[in-house]
């Protein structure tokens, strides 16, 4: 078994038209999936719990909406995230409950129930960013990490009631632990190796060395796409966020229902960009760049210094018309707001500032979210409500997770006596 | 940075009263809001504003959302105000954020909840003594008989060498605020606009005030929300639990200590890891942080003090100053007094161990700030009723939490870091029942004057 926990996480999203008149059906199908989801989290549903390749997925809505560019029909959005390949996984979830599937897609356009695979793949587009705050953590890894960390919190805590723990050295301490699992047949944290994320420094060293060449053609470029940008920005009116204050506040709680009510939460977000070429050529080189920026420097679950995203993605819809937030966070919103206002201000800004209703940006990258007033109001207004959501390990933030991967990865590792007493405090 | 107004500051915000021991707060409906009205014009000269000292009494006024509605705030003026305070305290949503559910829930709350009468008005009354308070009192209700029935009383009880009733010194750690008070140290001084609305916040930004249309009149401006919690504390069934863990005498005080992150004479754990000092120095209870404290051996992650202001401790931010700035958003300045008679006049722990009576006893937890959302309820949810604060996995507030929890994880562990293994605490019963609560609004003197004047 432990030789299958390396793979690569992957993003599936996809994005299907509703026969309009199936809309308000649809979304009551999937709140009561979603109720019996939470409900009774002891029951097992096949299509969610008997897949041990998904870390986190969403069926939920895009209503029918008009904007500045025009109108967007009704759209159903299935995000999961995945151990990979999509193939595979796109034929268990059939394999494990064809029925629920075909309840939920036969209020979409086009759909028959004769090919599901197929307009599944189809319906499938791929995301500009995709970030992951435990690379190359299994599911399944994920489970067992945190079901060793049980077994030894429980062997600790026995130990420590009955005085016998204290008495021994550091060095003794991680024999009498490793003792304790193999007595016990759990051999396999000795026998997996984690596979660490990659370092893409030589690739970029690369690009770097061709800079001379490229040098003069670039500067100019980009000279005149700053020209452009500051034009841009100077020209954009920003919106005024206070304009109705009761329907605002309206509809913070109408999404705001189903949100915290544990340890982890969604978040689904949906904007207009700006119109115009100039815009939607930034937004995707930005995106481009902050997904580089995530697998070169990101990759230690961190994005920035915020460590409580499991997995977020941004995605482009409706002919490069509107942008799409997806996110599985810790904690509360006030928490993930506030962290990306104070950590992650100026990446945020170089995204959503080319969408609507944005706070005003500065030379891409200032102002923005800086503002924190105007963001928030912002991040709530471009907010959905998330019909059905579902989470494999529903009770660990992502920083147990990385800290149970540690106490794993100390079984399979020769440590120094620094590293050890580290080690020692992870329990 | 716009200067103070103190003379249109309400002064319970910006100072505590700290001379004046005796307290009570009386809760109001309002029946005939003319008549009130004419009452609040012919004692606004009554209210203690912050540029004066109050020497004998001190009388502050504040409105829940019902009230000022009552009182015909416009519509458009009062629509402004923020969710939270509109939605009040005891909605479904806001119960399961702050941990009011199970045995805190509204629905078994003294005064504020579901089934009890509506709070309109809240009348704060401070004395230097028991006979200059029991007068203030009597004058005021003989005076607000005849157009306000009275919900509630709530008396106060100034407890031995300023402690709370679990036997530790309570309100060393208040935020300073710039252009307020003297002494600020950079780390623990904050904006104005971190409790005054229309002034600037910690983030540089005007902190939001409603106001009439075309900006005609700034109503919430110098105003500041209140949060009034009756928090009721089992303090025998504190003792009883340390006193149930198989240690000496030293060592049950050492652990209660470990929960508090403070000693009973309020000496930081931080300065003070392993033994209690004969003496403090005033001047450094509250000057000390926990970046030389990462793993919490010295004051564990999990104790109350550190969770509920975390000062330098590494939320994941890189820099020092960075973390300092990130936690500073969320401060509150509180005004709470305990209630009731203590369980042991000294309040020795040796004695409380022992003790035993059931007479109610608590603390009435009153704080201020400007955005309820991002101060107050942020500390509530994500870091006293959150058993994931920073990298844990099942310890709620030792002190505060409400255990076990209704969903997830159920949050009584309370782990104590050392060499070269934790020790954990565990199944931790609940110490604290929330009783009744609100959040009102203090409005500003000119807004009391607008108030007063308002007849749409």
């Amino acid at each position: 078994m432990a030789l299958s926990f390396h793979r690569s996480h992957i993003a599936v999203s996809i994005i299907c038209p509703i026969i309009p008149a199936n809309v308000s059906p649809l979304i009551k199908y999937l709140e009561a999936l979603n109720h019996s989801l939470h409900s009774h989290p002891t029951q097992e549903h096949p299509l969610f719990h008997k897949i041990n390749t998904h870390h986190f997925c969403r069926w939920t809505v895009l209503p029918a909406s008009t904007g500045k560019q025009g109108t967007y029909p009704a759209q159903l959005l299935f995000e999961s995230n995945i151990d990979g390949p999509l193939d595979l996984y796109l034929e268990l979830l059939i394999q494990q409950d064809r029925d629920t599937l075909t309840t939920i897609y036969q209020h979409c356009e086009g759909f028959n129930a004769s090919s599901i695979k197929r307009y599944l793949s189809e319906h499938n587009i791929a995301a500009p960013v995709h970030y992951r705050g435990a690379h190359f953590h299994s599911q399944q890894q994920i489970q067992d990490d945190q079901a060793l960390y049980i077994e030894l919190e429980c062997f600790i805590n026995e130990k420590h009631n009955n005085g016998s723990l204290i008495n021994y050295f550091e060095r003794g301490l991680k024999e009498q632990l490793s003792k304790h699992l193999k007595e016990n047949g759990i051999n396999w944290p000795f026998e997996t190796s984690q596979k660490q994320p990659k370092s893409h420094w030589p690739t970029l060293l690369g690009g770097i060395a061709l800079l001379p060449f490229i040098a003069l053609p670039l500067g100019v470029f980009i000279s005149v796409w700053y020209i452009t940008l500051r034009k841009h920005e100077k020209s954009d009116i920003p919106e005024i966020h206070n304009d109705n204050m009761a329907a605002r506040h309206n509809h913070i709680r109408h999404v705001t229902q189903e949100e915290q009510q544990a340890t982890q939460s969604p978040m689904t977000s949906i904007v207009e960009i700006k119109p115009g070429r100039f815009r939607l050529i930034t937004l995707k080189v930005v995106l481009w760049a902050i997904n580089l920026l995530a697998d070169i420097f990101y990759n230690k679950g961190k994005l920035g210094s915020i460590n409580t995203i499991h997995f977020a993605r941004w995605l482009i819809i409706d002919n490069n018309k509107r942008l799409v937030f997806l996110s599985n966070y810790d904690g509360s919103w006030e928490n993930y707001l506030g962290d990306f206002i104070d950590r992650a201000a100026m990446g945020l800004t170089a995204i959503w500032g080319n969408t609507e209703g944005f706070p005003a940006a500065k030379r891409l990258l200032l102002q923005g979210a800086k503002n924190d007033i105007a963001f928030k109001a912002f991040a709530r207004k471009s907010q959905l409500k998330t019909h059905c959501w579902y989470s494999a390990y529903p009770q660990l933030t992502l920083q147990n997770v990385l800290n149970n991967s540690r106490i794993r990865q100390g079984f399979n590792k020769p440590m120094n006596e620094k590293q050890l007493s580290k080690w020692l405090t992870e329990f | 940075m716009q200067p103070i107004n103190f003379s249109n500051i309400q002064s319970l915000i910006l100072y505590a009263y700290k001379d004046l021991h005796h307290a009570a707060y009386l809760m109001l409906h309002i029946e005939h809001p003319d008549l009130f009205k004419q009452w609040l014009d012919d004692n606004i000269g009554n209210i203690t504003t912050s540029n004066t000292r109050a020497k004998s009494v001190a009388l502050n006024i504040a409105f829940t959302a019902p009230g000022l509605h009552k009182l015909n705030l416009s519509q458009h003026t009062y629509q402004q105000f923020s969710r939270e305070f509109k939605e009040g305290i005891a909605t479904n949503k806001r119960s399961q954020l702050l941990g009011d559910e199970g045995n805190n829930a509204p629905e078994g709350w003294n005064w504020g909840g579901p089934s009890t009468p509506d709070i309109d008005v809240l009348l704060l009354c401070y004395a230097d003594s028991g006979a200059a308070l029991e007068a203030q009192m009597s004058h005021i209700t003989s005076e607000l008989e005849a157009y306000t029935t009275q919900i509630q009383q709530l008396n106060t009880q100034a407890l031995f060498d300023r402690k709370e009733h679990f036997g530790f010194k309570d309100g060393l750690a208040q935020p300073n605020i710039a252009g307020v008070h003297s002494k600020a140290e950079e780390s623990n001084s904050l904006a104005p606009g971190e409790l005054l609305l229309g002034q600037e916040s910690g983030y540089g930004t005007t902190t939001p005030f409603p106001h009439g249309e075309n900006n005609f009149s700034d109503f919430g401006k110098d105003g500041s929300y209140l949060v009034f919690r009756q928090l009721e504390q089992d303090v025998k069934r504190f003792w009883q639990y340390l006193d149930q863990q198989n240690t000496e005498e030293d060592n049950k005080i050492y652990l209660a200590a470990k929960m508090v992150g403070r000693w009973p004479n309020g000496a930081p754990l931080s300065l003070f890891p392993t033994k209690e000092p004969d003496h403090l120095n005033p001047a450094i209870a509250n000057n000390f942080d926990y970046s030389d404290d990462p793993q919490g051996n010295h004051c564990p992650m999990a104790s109350h003090i550190r969770r509920t202001n975390p000062r330098a401790t590494d939320l994941g931010l890189s820099d020092k100053k960075d973390n300092i700035a990130s936690v500073n958003h969320h401060r509150i300045m509180r005004r709470g007094r305990p209630y009731g008679k203590p369980l042991h006049k000294y309040l020795s722990p040796t004695a409380m161990m022992k003790a035993d009576d059931t007479e109610p006893r608590g603390l009435h937890f009153l704080c201020f700030n400007a955005d309820l959302a991002r101060q107050f309820e942020f500390i509530q949810q994500t870091w006293v009723n959150n058993e994931k604060f920073n990298g844990l996995y099942n310890d709620l507030d030792p002190l505060l939490g409400s255990r076990p929890k209704e969903r997830g994880p159920s949050g009584d562990d309370f782990t104590i870091p050392q060499k070269p293994m934790r020790h954990k605490l565990k199944s931790i019963p609940q110490f604290v029942t929330t009783k009744g609560g609100a959040y009102f609004f203090m409005p500003s003197i000119s807004a009391l004057k607008q108030l007063i004047n308002s007849n749409e």
